[in-house]
């Protein structure tokens, strides 16, 4: 049997080295990134949250994206840039958020540069082989959900898009850290007091943000695809008891499409694909206001009952 | 009673991709990407005039009712194809 190298393998400060210097190759499923930058915050989020990836020690592969994060002013509010492929798509931010950046910017190079998948904006988990796809807007309580989800047992497929095979109908796993916002830091930190979190940013455009370590299942089972089950809609509102109501599946299609980034790109084919999606999930709006109904109605609706 | 619009070939019907369940249906566009949400009746109308272009507004009728259309139901079929036309969904011949 064929051991694969993880991050973890390497000392803080060889991952720190290199990263300054030649960069590393990362497995993140499904894609192959190569990463460089001096920052050491990026080299502390990834040595913290990606310790388990695969390290990719030869530099003859095939890889999907270059990236780097890459400090732009030393002094008076220091800023770092992100670049693909050289080439700097979004305008600098504090390099306090260089991790931050990181994630964000690999999220970008997957939704504008991966067409042979569906993408969708979404949280993705998985129990006993049948997927968990839950479209929502920033603010909706989409990802406190899926950390909460991935950390009762849960296998996270993505806390930020579903990708779609379209000839299979299969989601795709690309489980990465889970992105976690103000309260939800906490929230997270509550529920499970052992979970590895990230550099904290603070003051970004979203407020406070973090990550969350995917949980090890979630890796170890990163080539496992699995086909749709349920399609639900979370929006948090604040005490209110849940409520949930099933989706016509006309409007879950439509929402599906909008939180599409590419299916225009696939055409009829990724229409199709979409409305296999729904029509072999059952859809649910869920309202919840605390967490841990919101767990046992997800529970409930695994089990079946 | 006004008269109920003369339908035409739909010459984009290569276009479109119509799925319907109990609930509802959606449109798809092939030339343009576009999504239309309908409601149960209007999609099965859609996927009737997708199947056989050219029905006239009874036999679009007949064959959602099965039954004959009296002038009501053939009103709401009118309807029916209006909200199509301001849709982009169906055009009606030249004169």
């Amino acid at each position: 049997m064929t051991s694969i190298r993880t991050l973890s393998q390497l000392s803080r400060d060889g991952l720190k080295r290199r990263l300054g210097s030649e960069g590393i190759r990362l497995r993140v499923p499904p894609f192959v990134v190569h990463i460089r930058s001096p920052i050491p915050v990026v080299a502390q989020g990834l040595y913290q949250l990606y310790g388990d990836h695969e390290w990719l020690d030869d530099d003859t592969g095939f890889v999907d994206f270059h990236v780097a994060v890459q400090p732009r002013r030393r002094w008076f509010r220091p800023l770092c840039v992100f670049e693909f492929d050289g080439f700097q798509p979004f305008t600098p931010l504090a390099c306090g958020e260089a991790f931050a950046f990181l994630e964000w910017g690999l999220n970008w190079c997957v939704t504008g540069h991966c067409h042979t998948l569906l993408t969708i904006h979404s949280a993705v988990l998985e129990k006993n082989g049948r997927v968990l796809v839950m479209p929502a807007p920033p603010g909706s309580g989409k990802s406190t959900l899926c950390a909460a989800l991935m950390l009762q047992g849960w296998r996270l497929l993505s806390d930020e898009m579903a990708l779609l095979d379209p000839q299979s109908g299969h989601v795709v796993p690309a489980p990465r850290p889970v992105s976690l916002k103000n309260q939800s830091i906490d929230v997270v930190r509550r529920l499970a007091p052992d979970a590895v979190i990230g550099p904290v940013a603070r003051d970004t455009l979203k407020g406070t943000v973090a990550h969350l370590r995917a949980s090890d299942d979630s890796l170890a089972r990163a080539g496992v695809s699995a086909p749709p089950a349920w399609v639900v809609f979370p929006r948090y509102q604040h005490a209110a008891p849940l409520n949930v109501e099933p989706r016509p599946k006309a409007r879950a299609l439509v929402e599906l499409a909008s939180n599409s980034f590419n299916h225009h790109v696939h055409g009829r084919t990724g229409f199709e694909a979409l409305a296999q999606l729904v029509d072999r999930s059952q859809c649910f709006d869920l309202q919840y206001g605390h967490l841990p109904e919101a767990l046992a109605w997800f529970d409930a609706l695994e089990a079946g009952a | 009673m006004g008269a109920a619009p003369v339908l035409a070939h739909l010459d984009r019907s290569a276009d479109f991709v119509v799925k319907v369940w109990a609930d509802g249906a959606v449109v798809y566009d092939e030339a343009d990407g576009s999504l239309q949400a309908l409601n149960p009746v209007a999609g099965e109308a859609f996927q009737r005039l997708l199947e056989q272009p050219g029905l006239s507004p009874t036999a679009l009728g007949r064959l959602l009712l099965q039954e004959e259309p009296d002038a009501e139901d053939l009103r709401l079929v009118a309807d029916l194809l209006r909200e199509f036309e301001s849709l982009g969904l169906w055009e009606r011949a030249p004169a």
